[in-house]
C-alpha cells in the first residue's frame, strides 16, 4: 500500500449517468481541434523564423545591410511580429484547440452545434495573419503583445467570442456532474481573457474614441495589468489545465490532493491578476501599484509550489514505462519549468535584483521559459496525445517526437541560460554610470550571437514537431472509430473533482 | 450550475479587483491632471506636444523602438538613469499627460529617450543616427533606417536637412540624400522629447 491516504478514486459506476461514447465526442470536436492544432503549427514555424532573423539583427546589424532596405524585415517590426504570431498564432490557437477537446470530454457532451468552433478558428486565423502582415507593414502599435491593429483585434476577439459561446453552452449542457479541476482553469482562462483583451485594445488601440487612448501614463498600468492578465491568467491556466487531466490519465491516479488544487487556483488567480506592475519598478506610478505587485509575484510562490507538490505527490509512484513515454515527459517538464518560472518571477521583481535585472535582457529569459518552456512544452505533450486520438492513429515517428523534445530542451535551456548571464552582465553595466552604453553593447555581442543559436536549434525542433505531426496527419492508417477506447476514455481513469 | 456561479463570481470578484486598481483607478486619477503653473514666473509645465510630433510617435510605434528604448527616469536610489545623464529628475505621472501614446518600454539594449531632445538637438546628429547608427556608435546594435530617407537629385541649392555623408557611403555627385515625411516626423518627436521642467511632485536637485 504505497499509495497515499487521501487517494480516493470515484466510484466509477455512479449513478447511471448516460454518457455519450468517447468516439462519438471526437467525431463531433475532431474538425475544430485539428483546424486550431494544425495553424497553431503553421504559426509556430512562421513565429520561430521571425525569431531568428529577429536575433540575428541583433549582433550584426551592420552586414545585414540589404535588411535595412526592406523596412519590413526591420527589427522593429520583425520582432514585435515574432511575439505577437507565437503568443497568439502559436500558444493561443493551440490552447483552444486543446480547450475545445478538454471541455466536451470533461462534459461529457458534444454541443452539436460544430460550426461555431470552426467558424472561431477561420476567424482566429485571418486575424493573426492581417495582424502579422499589418505588424510588418508599419501598422504596428509600439505595445508589446497589443501590437495587432485594432480591425485585427477585433477580428481575434469575434473569434474569441465564437469560441466563447460554444464553451458556455457545453458548460451549460454538461452532464450533471462533478466539475473538474482542468474546467475550472479553463473557465478562468475564458474569463479574464473576455475581459482584459477588449479592455486593452479599446483603451489603448482605439484611435481617437470617446474613452480612448487612456489618459497619460494610465496607458503603462493598462498595458501591464493586461499583459500580465494575458500570460498568467490566460495562458497559464490552459497550460495547467492540461497538467491536470493528462498527468491523471497517464498515471491512471487521481491528483494527489483536491485541497492543494483548489488552493493552487485561487491563490495564482489573485497573485496573476494583481502582478503585472513589476516591470514599471521605478516608473511614474503610485507608490502602492507597484509593491502590490511586488507582494503579488512572492505571494505567487504559494500556487506555484501547491501546483508543484501536487504534481510531484501524483506521479511519485508514476511506473517507468509511464514516466519514459513522450507525452508524459513533455507535460511533466513544462510543469516542472513552471515552477523555476514562479521561483525567478519572484526574484526578478524584487527591488535589490530588479536594480540590475530590470530591462536587461534576463526578462527576455524569463519570458522565454514562460512561453517556451511552460506552456509550449505542455501543448507540444497535450497535442502528442490527442492527435492521434482524434485520428486513431498511432505516433508513427516517435523518434522525431523524441528528437524534437531533446532539441527543444537544449534550445531553450541554451537560450536561458544565455539571457541570463548576459543580462546579468548587461545589467551591472547599467548599474555603473561610468560604463558607455557602447562598451555594454560590445560586452552582450557574444550572448546575442549565441542568442541566435538558440533561436536555430528552436526552429530545428520546432520544425521536427510539425514534421512529427504531419505524419500523424498523412501517413495512412483508416480512420475507423473504435466504439469504446479504454486508456483514454473518461469512465475508467478516475480523475479528481473539485468542489 | 451551481458549481460554475461559485467559480464565475470568484474570478470575477479577483480580476474585478485589478480592473478597479490598476485599469479603472489609473485611469480616472491620470485623466484629472493639471499642467503646473510656476507661481513665481508664471510658467505653464509641461506644455502640449507639436503636432509633428505626434506624427512622429506614430512613427515611433510603428518601427518598434520602443523594444529597445525606454522613456522613464528613476530615482536617484533605485538605479543609475540619474547618473547616466538620462534626466535631472525622476519622471512622473505629469511629463506625461500630453502624450496621445506613452512609451514607456521595459528593456534598454539601447539609451533611455525621456530627454533625448535635451541631449541632442541638431536634427542632423538624428538623421546621421538613423541612417548609419554604426557611424556614431561602432559598438551599437540599433538597426538602420534607411527606408527613413530616398535618394534625389540636387535641384539648385542642397537641401537644407540632407545627410552630410563622405566615403564610400556618399550619394553620388549631383546627388542628396534627404530624409522622408516619416523620418522629418520620427526626428521632430525625438527633439520634442524634454522632461527638463521642474515640478512639485519632482523637483531637480539643487544648484
Amino acid at each position: 500500500m504505497n499509495q497515499p491516504a487521501k487517494l480516493e478514486p470515484i466510484p466509477l459506476d455512479s449513478p447511471a449517468i448516460q454518457r455519450p461514447d468517447p468516439g462519438a465526442i471526437e467525431r463531433v470536436v475532431r474538425a475544430p481541434v485539428l483546424i486550431f492544432i494544425a495553424s497553431a503549427v503553421f504559426w509556430l514555424l512562421v513565429s520561430s523564423c521571425l525569431g531568428l532573423l529577429a536575433s540575428t539583427q541583433c549582433h550584426r546589424p551592420g552586414s545585414l545591410v540589404v535588411l535595412s532596405d526592406l523596412p519590413w524585415l526591420t527589427f522593429g517590426r520583425v520582432f514585435p511580429a515574432f511575439q505577437c504570431a507565437f503568443v497568439y498564432g502559436w500558444l493561443s490557437s493551440a490552447g483552444i484547440g486543446v480547450a475545445i477537446w478538454l471541455l466536451s470530454r470533461l462534459s461529457n457532451t458534444a454541443y452539436p452545434t460544430v460550426y461555431l468552433p470552426v467558424l472561431s478558428a477561420v476567424t482566429w486565423n485571418i486575424g493573426v495573419g492581417a495582424g502579422i502582415l499589418s505588424i510588418l507593414g508599419a501598422g504596428g502599435n509600439g505595445r508589446e503583445l497589443l501590437d495587432f491593429p485594432f480591425q485585427a483585434a477585433f477580428l481575434l476577439l469575434l473569434a474569441f467570442l465564437f469560441f466563447g459561446i460554444w464553451a458556455v453552452l457545453v458548460i451549460w449542457n454538461r452532464a450533471p456532474d462533478s466539475v473538474f479541476i482542468s474546467e475550472w482553469y479553463i473557465f478562468a482562462a475564458l474569463l479574464c481573457f473576455a475581459w482584459s483583451f477588449p479592455t486593452a485594445n479599446i483603451l489603448l488601440n482605439l484611435p481617437q474614441s470617446s474613452i480612448g487612448p487612456a489618459p497619460g501614463v494610465s496607458q503603462g498600468a493598462i498595458h501591464a495589468w493586461f499583459e500580465k492578465g494575458l500570460f498568467g491568467l490566460w495562458l497559464a491556466p490552459l497550460a495547467l489545465a492540461v497538467v491536470y487531466y493528462i498527468i491523471p490519465k497517464l498515471v491512471e491516479k487521481p491528483i494527489y490532493s483536491r485541497k492543494l488544487a483548489l488552493l493552487g487556483f485561487w491563490a495564482w488567480i489573485a497573485c496573476a491578476a494583481f502582478g503585472g506592475m513589476t516591470v514599471f519598478i521605478g516608473g511614474p506610478f503610485p507608490a502602492w501599484m507597484v509593491t502590490t505587485a511586488i507582494v503579488a509575484n512572492v505571494l505567487a510562490l504559494i500556487p506555484v509550489l501547491a501546483v508543484a507538490a501536487n504534481f510531484h505527490m501524483t506521479t511519485r509512484s508514476a511506473v517507468e514505462a509511464v514516466r519514459s513515454s513522450l507525452v508524459f515527459r513533455f507535460v511533466t517538464f513544462g510543469a516542472m519549468i513552471f515552477t523555476v518560472y514562479g521561483f525567478e518571477a519572484a526574484a526578478n521583481s524584487l527591488r535589490t535584483i530588479s536594480q540590475v535585472t530590470q530591462f536587461t535582457l534576463v526578462t527576455l529569459g524569463q519570458n522565454h521559459l514562460f512561453l517556451y518552456g511552460f506552456c509550449s512544452l505542455i501543448l507540444f505533450g497535450a497535442i502528442y496525445y490527442l492527435v492521434p486520438q482524434l485520428l486513431n492513429r498511432p505516433i508513427i515517428f516517435a523518434g522525431i517526437a523524441n528528437f524534437h523534445f531533446w532539441m527543444s530542451v537544449a534550445g531553450l535551456t541554451l537560450l536561458w541560460v544565455v539571457l541570463t548571464i548576459g543580462g546579468l552582465i548587461q545589467g551591472f553595466g547599467l548599474e555603473d554610470a561610468k560604463v558607455s552604453m557602447d562598451s555594454i553593447s560590445d560586452l552582450l555581442k557574444p550572448f546575442l550571437m549565441l542568442q541566435s543559436l538558440g533561436a536555430l536549434i528552436i526552429i530545428v525542433a520546432n520544425f521536427a514537431f510539425a514534421v512529427a505531426v504531419a505524419l500523424i496527419f498523412l501517413l495512412p492508417g483508416r480512420v475507423r472509430w473504435r466504439s469504446h477506447v479504454p486508456e483514454t476514455s473518461v469512465e475508467r481513469t478516475p480523475e479528481v473533482t473539485v468542489a | 450550475m451551481n458549481k460554475f456561479a461559485k467559480l464565475f463570481f470568484g474570478v470575477f470578484a479577483l480580476f474585478g479587483a485589478s480592473w478597479l486598481g490598476l485599469v479603472a483607478y489609473p485611469y480616472i486619477t491620470f485623466a484629472g491632471l493639471q499642467p503646473n503653473k510656476d507661481p513665481n514666473t508664471g510658467a505653464v509645465a509641461p506644455q502640449g506636444n507639436p503636432g509633428t510630433a505626434d506624427q512622429g510617435a506614430r512613427v515611433f510605434a510603428a518601427n518598434g523602438c520602443v523594444y529597445c528604448h525606454t522613456q522613464f527616469v528613476r530615482d536617484r536610489n533605485e538605479g543609475s538613469d540619474i547618473e547616466r545623464g538620462w534626466g535631472e529628475r525622476r519622471t512622473v505621472a505629469r511629463d506625461y499627460m500630453f502624450d496621445r501614446q506613452v512609451f514607456l518600454g521595459n528593456a534598454r539594449l539601447g539609451a533611455d529617450l525621456t530627454n533625448v531632445g535635451v541631449r541632442q538637438s541638431d536634427p542632423q546628429w538624428y538623421y546621421r543616427l538613423l541612417y548609419d547608427p554604426q557611424s556614431l556608435h561602432p559598438a551599437s546594435v540599433m538597426p538602420s533606417f534607411r527606408y527613413l530617407f530616398r535618394e534625389q537629385r540636387v535641384l539648385g541649392q542642397i537641401s537644407a536637412d540632407a545627410l552630410k555623408l563622405n566615403g564610400p557611403g556618399a550619394p553620388p555627385d549631383g546627388y542628396e540624400i534627404v530624409p522622408t515625411e516619416d523620418g522629418k516626423a520620427i526626428v521632430a518627436y525625438l527633439l520634442s522629447l524634454k522632461r527638463n521642467y521642474a515640478l512639485p511632485e519632482a523637483p531637480k536637485p539643487a544648484e
